[in-house]
């Protein structure tokens, strides 16, 4: 048992041994690809090489602030007209509710109207059983009277 | 006396060779060669170590020469700020690593124009093999590896990126390393184990 154990443990030693072996080798190759591609690059004379450094440090810092200018121009192009779209729609849409608040003032307005008329006509007129209740008094007492006068008479 | 030069290339060279060499008061040796006499020399021993580390970083032949000049210009610029407290090597490869992570910078910022047109192919990469394996398959599984890893430390953190590079392509010392870089042996250290991780992790099927 403890032999197959011990067997085990020196087994997985020797692969993860090969394993960085492996990767060291495969580590060595990648240093010796980069210094052979880095001897390929003949020297160049100083002089050349710190003129063109100076003229392309220059002209890089130049690229640099263009192209952040234009990116600047690039986004005041496309916010300006998506700006001048929102303000247009919020301007629509301002209108659209006023319109709606002004249709429905006037709905409700009618409405309104159209509820008092409908009451006025629904609510007899408050005078109206005095006024038959007068008549009825009024035709009563001349009765009366009459009857009065054609006994005073005979 | 350190006179300080103008910063035109054209009327540099001029002055370069108005100013006696006996005006200047090298401090080691490695400043002397600093000096303007000498300085082609500088970037005759100097060149391939830099322009090797700045081309396994970026993976970009033409941006590894440019910033290579670079380096040599901004040298020549502040030579007389050189005081010999470290090797001429160290100074030289922490300028090229600030002018690295400078690049770097301003390449996330220039996000539109990511396109490398100069940059290596890991299958072209893998063809500047040195063929020490003899049999053909054995070459094969060595390019497949070396692609991988290239591939791999292609996609390291910035940081890990050139700590993996000063350790495996330039084989500094972690101490020296540190100096260049900036950062402590600890954290340097951390990197390199994070990266060399990274690495086998990406690359472990192929190694």
């Amino acid at each position: 048992m403890r032999g197959n154990r011990a067997i085990r443990q020196m087994e997985s030693d020797a692969a993860t041994r090969r394993d960085l072996e492996n990767m060291a080798y495969a580590i060595r190759q990648f240093r010796a690809a980069v210094w052979h591609i880095a001897e390929q690059e003949g020297p160049r004379p100083t002089l050349i090489q710190l003129e063109q450094a100076a003229r392309r440090r220059r002209s890089a810092q130049r690229r640099i602030m263009l192209e952040w200018a234009f990116a600047a121009l690039a986004g005041v192009a496309v916010l300006l007209p998506a700006a001048g779209h929102y303000r247009h729609h919020a301007q629509m849409a301002r209108m659209a509710e006023q319109q709606q608040a002004l249709k429905q003032r006037e709905a409700d307005a009618e409405l309104l109207d159209q509820v008092a008329d409908e009451v006025s006509e629904a609510v007899p007129d408050a005078m109206r059983p005095l006024a038959e209740l007068d008549s009825l008094y009024g035709s009563d007492q001349s009765a009366t009277g009459q009857r009065e006068k054609n006994n005073a008479r005979n | 006396m350190v006179r300080k030069l103008p910063i035109c290339p054209s009327r540099l060279f001029l002055c370069m060779e108005q100013i006696a060499v006996t005006e200047m008061a090298p401090v080691t040796e490695e400043q002397a060669l600093l000096e303007l006499a000498d300085f082609d020399e500088v970037v005759r021993l100097y060149r391939p170590r830099i322009f090797r580390f700045l081309l396994a970083s970026l993976r970009d032949r033409d941006t590894a020469e440019n910033l290579t000049q670079d380096c040599f210009l901004r040298a020549y610029m502040a030579r007389d700020r050189f005081r010999g407290d470290c090797s001429l090597s160290t100074w030289l490869m922490k300028i090229a690593t600030n002018l690295l992570r400078d690049h770097l910078r301003s390449r996330k910022m220039r996000f539109w124009t990511r396109t490398r047109e100069s940059a290596l192919d890991p299958m072209d990469v893998s063809d500047w093999l040195p063929d020490e394996r003899s049999s053909p398959e054995e070459s094969l599984t060595a390019r497949a590896q070396v692609r991988a890893v290239w591939d791999a430390v292609d996609r390291l953190p910035a940081k890990q990126r050139s700590v993996f590079v000063l350790r495996f392509v330039e084989e500094m010392e972690l101490k020296e390393i540190a100096e260049v870089t900036g950062m402590n042996q600890s954290t340097v250290k951390t990197h390199l184990y994070r990266a060399l991780a990274a690495v086998r992790a990406k690359a472990g099927g192929m190694a």
